[in-house]
């Protein structure tokens, strides 16, 4: 397999070659997980829990979906979730509506790239 | 049983799945999904599992959960847990550590470091556990020691007083006979199983200091002069300086039940005994016990200058008070243990 796949998530931000270490260098693997992450259940119940601004859910799912995303690499989500969790925790929800628009967008970029995987 | 499982609880797939192949070349994994796939697991294996990596948020049962369940089982003496959180404060981690668990891993995971630290609180609780078997196996060593010590003192002083065989025995078994009658009616008092064991064998030692009275007193077949009887009296002294220099008795427990026992087992509850002319309550329980036993085997056992009584006979004189003064509380016991006082003499005499 070529490493050349991961290229356009590397120009989107994302953790390849840290990504890889964790996975103990088993590319196979670790795009199976890449691909599994763009049809994961959090994201649409984390979209849900901020229409409806119930903050204790936003926590749970933005909590799940950083530590995902943290583990393959996806970096610029991994922090975005990281400051929901963070604001969740400090009940600012101004804060984490202010953040939504950028994690829609970016959520929007990667999955994009994960389906043409 | 080597401990070889490592179990993973973690929702999420990808968690789990970089977490097994960070180990699974040197042990075996489980998986568990949810909270009560972990716990199950935990019930299941608790044997094998060499540590738990554990998921903080879990649908089912929460990871907080689970640990408290863990701790209020024992389970955490012998397996390490470890936890695996996405959150990152300060806080959180105390937390986790407050709860106790041995270490707290963040996501995203780095490899190496996840390993050497799982692997060093294995090696840490598999050196623990094994220290812990190596204790128990010792002090079950030592305590035999102890009473064999005790035995043979015991047996020594037996056959220097020629007196009827099994006489240490029967005070040993009387004695717990009465001890346990006497807690169970007293909830207050709280004696471990372990002690009554030790206050057992220190009966066998009550005469321990008629080693050091001679032969023409302690064997005297006749009455004994007052002087005489004064030298007998010393008994109850010389058995404690005998005592201090057995130093192998390095039980302190142990040592303070014989010392007891050996220096005040001639007392009496109304301060007429000796050597000290203690009051009441002031003579230690195990002390009083052995005191009224010793009086009861001597009154049923046959001597060269005696027959033996009637058991309803003995507790009748020891209770109307014609053999001393006993607490009120203890004759009390007597007589409702009777029964099995008597059926423990006739299984010893077999």
């Amino acid at each position: 397999m070529s490493l050349e796949k991961f290229d356009p998530l590397k120009k989107a931000g994302a953790d390849i070659s840290g990504s890889l270490a964790r996975f103990c260098q088993n590319e196979e693997m670790y795009l199976k997980f890449l691909k599994m992450f763009s049809a994961n259940e959090e994201m649409p119940l984390l979209q849900i829990a901020l229409k409806e601004e119930n903050l204790q859910d936003i926590i749970t799912y933005a909590h799940t979906l950083k530590g995902v995303s943290g583990n393959l690499g996806l970096t610029p989500l991994f922090e975005l979730y990281s400051s929901i969790v963070n604001s969740g925790r400090a009940n600012d929800l101004t804060k984490i509506k202010e953040i939504e628009p950028q994690l829609t967008a970016r959520y929007k970029e990667f999955d994009k790239i994960l389906k043409q995987l | 049983m080597k401990r070889n499982l490592i179990l993973i609880a973690d929702d999420q797939e990808i968690n789990r799945a970089i977490l097994r192949q960070i180990f699974e070349s040197q042990y075996e994994i489980l998986e568990a999904k949810d909270g009560e796939e972990a716990w199950n697991a935990i019930k299941k294996e608790n044997e094998r599992i060499a540590i738990v990596l554990l998921d903080e948020v879990m649908p089912k049962r929460l990871g907080s959960e689970i640990l408290a369940d863990f701790f209020a089982m024992d389970f955490a003496k012998y397996i390490p847990i470890i936890l695996i959180t996405a959150f990152d404060s300060t806080e959180i981690e105390l937390k986790g550590f407050e709860s106790g668990v041995s270490d707290v891993i963040k996501k995203p995971f780095e490899p190496q470091v996840v390993f050497q630290r799982v692997l060093n609180v294995i090696e840490l609780y598999t050196y623990k556990n094994n220290l812990e078997e190596e204790i128990e196996r010792k002090t079950y060593k030592l305590r035999e020691t102890n009473e064999n010590i005790i035995d043979a003192l015991s047996t020594v002083v037996e056959f220097r007083n020629l007196e009827s065989g099994n006489h240490i025995h029967r005070i040993k078994s009387f004695t717990k006979v009465m001890l346990l009658r006497y807690l169970e009616r007293h909830p207050d008092i709280y004696i471990s199983s372990e002690q009554v064991e030790k206050i057992c064998n220190a009966a066998m030692m009550h005469d321990l200091g008629k080693i050091a009275i001679p032969d023409a007193i302690l064997l005297k077949p006749g009455r004994l002069t007052e002087k005489e009887f004064d030298i007998i009296k010393t008994h109850c002294n010389k058995g404690c300086e005998i005592l201090d220099k057995v130093s192998f008795l390095d039980d302190k427990e142990l040592y303070d039940y014989c010392h007891d026992i050996c220096k005040w087992h001639h007392e009496r509850f109304d301060g007429k005994g000796y050597p000290d002319g203690l009051i009441g309550n002031a003579i230690p329980l195990w002390a009083q016990i052995v005191s009224i036993v010793d009086v009861y085997d001597a009154l049923v056992s046959e001597r060269c200058y005696k027959k033996a009584l009637p058991p309803e006979e003995a507790i009748k004189m020891i209770t109307e008070g014609q053999c001393g003064t006993f607490s009120p509380e203890l004759l009390s016991v007597m007589l409702k243990a009777q029964g099995l006082l008597n059926q423990t003499r006739l299984a010893l005499s077999k």
